[in-house]
């Protein structure tokens, strides 16, 4: 039985994606900056060293109001609904935005914005496919120094060593924090639920780290309490369920994956361990650790080489016992969709079940995925 | 809308009938090299081929070959094929014919043109200069095979690339030398470097100016048969074989152009096409000069095909051609830029685009490109919606109606 204070607690996490705008104002009426940005190869850390909120746009889940006049339908529903949200001022809030090179559409979207969406600070980080070798590195490299002296230009100030020290702490405590969530919840099944979990990283995405640190810290002091006593739940164990994938910002796959008895317990998603993996060494020169941190982090599929993707994924499965993999393949998104059936096979070659969900951002057909769903837990337990 | 008397289906050009012989050779070449146990590299579109063929390295082209297949009409069961192995419907299908082809299997598959790609490849070599999508591709072939792959990347350029930008494709290429070195067991040659991007650089001026030779009024050649025209730029620069059939086809050119001999009867207008040609129909690229309007100009042939080299900086200016003259390397507004000016220069009255669901990188701002000709040189154009290589879902009839009704725009705007 679920407490009144994890109920309470429980909908911390989702309270914070609610007030994300309400938030950025507050910050903003503060004197504070607020800047957007796409994927997770943004060094975030930059940012909050220069004293900017950094909004991490993940799109919509309405329709197309305005973006369809500018950009064909068959680009993904992430570069479509957000550059949509700019254009009709949904984004108004911003005082720029960060649009790094990661995929061809990504590049594109760039010079969309700055065509289209009059913005302050409307920056591409400009980087390199290749992120192994020295050449790679450098380039990635200017890259994030040109962010830095950008940013710096743009906000007046200059961004000190000492307050990139700060910041790299900073964001290694919410990294850590949320490990050790993902960790939790891998180990003490039903601890968290599926839907906390994921909102759990999208609220870190949009809010003021500090404060999602301490929610964070407090969730997992709560639950470590709660489930100490806890007995086990009643009925079929749950199913343990890994999701691959890009974006999932739609709690409603999670509550249905809940709802039919699986247990999200790992993933690789942009919203999930690719964001947090990582951290920043915090014993070298500060901008150079945070190059490094994004050259050597988890990588998306846009980036080559593929195999530490590719082997993270079968590493996750071993480690979790987990019992079936549900991919969320977002339409239109040439680098995972590339991916897919090779990592489908190499999943399927170790006895794991596999679902393949194709999504564009926002759920459609509920009934429809249930019992896609449904059908696929009973696999994986008959199995 | 009029029709003019249908010219009769031979080519304007002499010449052209050579590149049929070409594209034979070459595909007999590449057999006989493989057969030797010569390396064959597996190569994207826009690659350092000069460099192959320094290292007596011979390039197939599995993209050049998806379009090949698609003009015989073979897209649709290779890319069932490849979808039957969990290939998305929505990835780009000169992939999934490649995909059907290497992955197929059972029986009914169609027989290959030319024999086939030389199977396995010896090596993988690729770039982000076209797509990142060509990146993913490779990684495929490469799971396949399992063979050796060379990546070069590049950043998009706004016209001119940046001294960063050109030292960062110049270190690359040096990588790429050394990583050839490794492949072949042989020394790079220099020399043979070097000359091999004179000849590129000689197949490259000349492919500008028989660009600029059919801004002429009247248009000597049309585009359907510049298309078939292309390939000797697409798989063999760094030989001499382009630089001979090109300075072929100037002096051709030349003669029309001073006789003033157009490609059809009576040119009325003159068009633009933008983006890939759809290889299964390329029919529609003639389908206009019925009605006395030809396709002068096609941001595909110029701008992904040959370029100069500034040969007094050679791998500078081996990697500033790379990756500057290639539109799907240009940012908007740079594409913007050489739209206006190439509309002006080769005297263009319409552009139709080619909205390629295959090619987001060709097709993504072509909204802006349009919407900045009617409002910076009250140019028409038209969008169709294709794919350069998978027929599903495309209707020949809706997209000539469309055609025409563009084309009776045009009569009218003339009339006021």
């Amino acid at each position: 039985m679920e407490s009144e204070e994890d109920i309470k607690m429980e909908g911390q996490f989702r309270e914070l994606i609610v007030r994300q705008r309400e938030m950025a104002d507050e910050w903003k009426s503060a004197g504070g900056k607020v800047v957007g940005h796409f994927c997770n190869y943004v060094p975030e850390e930059i940012l909050h060293a220069g004293g900017v909120l950094s909004i991490r746009i993940l799109g919509s889940h309405g329709h197309i109001a305005r973006a369809d006049a500018h950009v064909q339908t068959y680009v993904c529903k992430l570069i479509r609904s957000s550059l949509d949200m700019g254009l009709v001022g949904e984004l108004d809030y911003l005082d720029g935005v960060i649009i790094p090179y990661t995929c061809d559409g990504m590049r594109l979207l760039f010079d969309l914005w700055t065509k289209n969406v009059k913005q302050g600070f409307v920056h591409l980080l400009d980087l390199p496919l290749i992120v192994k070798g020295d050449i790679g590195r450098n380039r990635f490299e200017g890259a994030v120094i040109q962010l830095k002296k950008s940013l710096e230009d743009y906000l007046g100030k200059s961004i000190s060593e000492e307050a990139l020290s700060i910041s790299i702490r900073v964001y290694n405590e919410n990294r850590a924090l949320l490990r050790e969530l993902y960790n939790l919840r891998r180990n003490v099944g039903g601890m968290i639920s599926n839907i906390e979990s994921l909102e759990a990283v999208l609220s870190s995405l949009t809010s003021p780290k500090e404060l999602h640190s301490d929610l964070l810290r407090r969730t997992i002091l709560e639950r470590s309490k709660s489930t100490a006593h806890d007995e086990a739940a009643p009925g079929a164990p749950m199913v343990r369920l890994h999701v691959s994938g890009s974006l999932v910002t739609d709690s409603r796959y999670y509550q249905i994956i809940e709802d039919c008895g699986g247990l999200v317990v790992s993933d690789d998603l942009c919203t999930g361990t690719r964001y947090y993996w990582d951290d920043v060494k915090e014993d070298t020169h500060p901008l150079k650790a945070i190059t490094n941190r994004y050259l050597d982090k988890l990588p998306c599929p846009c980036k080559s080489p593929s195999e530490e993707r590719y082997q993270f994924v079968l590493d996750s499965l071993r480690q979790d016992d987990v019992q079936g993999v549900i991919f969320v393949l977002e339409r239109y998104c040439d680098p995972h969709l590339y991916d897919y059936p090779f990592l489908r096979k190499k999943v399927e070659s170790m006895g794991i079940p596999v679902l393949q969900i194709d999504a564009e951002l926002g759920l459609s057909g509920v009934e429809q995925l249930r019992t896609r769903i449904q059908a696929f837990i009973e696999i994986v337990r008959g199995g | 809308m009029d029709k003019i008397k249908p010219r009769q289906s031979k080519r304007a050009l002499e010449t052209s009938y050579e590149a049929a012989q070409i594209l034979r050779a070459y595909w007999s070449d590449i057999h006989s090299a493989k057969e030797m146990g010569k390396p064959i590299a597996w190569a994207s579109g826009v690659v350092p081929t000069e460099l192959l063929y320094a290292f007596d390295i011979l390039p197939a082209y599995p993209e050049n070959y998806g379009a090949v297949c698609a003009s015989k009409d073979l897209a649709l069961p290779l890319c069932q094929m490849a979808m039957s192995k969990g290939f998305s419907t929505d990835l780009c299908s000169y992939a999934l014919i490649n995909f059907g082809d290497i992955f197929w299997e059972g029986p009914g598959k169609p027989e290959m043109p030319f024999g086939g790609l030389p199977a396995p490849p010896d090596l993988l070599i690729t770039t982000r200069i076209p797509c990142l999508v060509q990146i993913k591709w490779w990684e495929v072939i490469r799971e396949r095979y399992n063979c050796p792959m060379i990546v070069l990347d590049a950043p998009m350029t706004d016209g001119q690339a940046t001294k960063e930008q050109i030292d960062y494709v110049a270190d690359q290429l040096k990588q790429v030398i050394v990583q050839l070195q490794d492949f072949t067991h042989s020394r790079f040659n220099e020399a043979r470097f070097l000359k091999a991007l004179t000849l590129s650089d000689q197949a490259g001026a000349c492919w500008h100016e028989i660009t600029d030779l059919r801004g002429a009024v009247p248009c000597p050649v049309g585009s359907r048969e510049m298309c078939g025209n292309v390939f000797p730029l697409v798989a063999q620069l760094g030989t001499q074989i382009p630089v001979d059939f090109y300075r072929k086809l100037r002096a051709e050119l030349e003669r029309k152009v001073a006789a003033k001999t157009g490609a059809i009867p009576v040119e009325r207008f003159r068009l633009m096409f933008d983006n890939i040609p759809l290889w299964y129909n390329l029919e529609l690229l003639s389908y206009v000069e019925q009605f006395g309007a030809i396709f002068v100009f096609e941001t595909y042939l110029r701008y992904v095909w040959g370029g100069r080299i500034n040969m007094s900086d050679p791998y500078r200016g081996y990697a500033e051609k790379l990756m500057s003259d290639v539109w799907l390397n240009m940012s908007l507004e740079q594409r913007i830029k050489t739209l206006i000016r190439d509309v002006r220069k080769y005297k263009i009255d319409g552009v139709v685009f080619h909205s390629n669901r295959s090619c987001k990188r060709f097709s993504l701002g072509q909204y802006e490109l349009k919407e900045a000709l009617e409002q910076e040189l009250g140019i028409p154009s038209l969008i169709i919606e294709a794919d350069h290589s998978n027929p599903g879902g495309y209707s020949e009839s809706q997209t000539k109606l469309r055609i025409d009704a563009f084309l009776e725009l045009l009569e009218e705007r003339r009339r006021c």
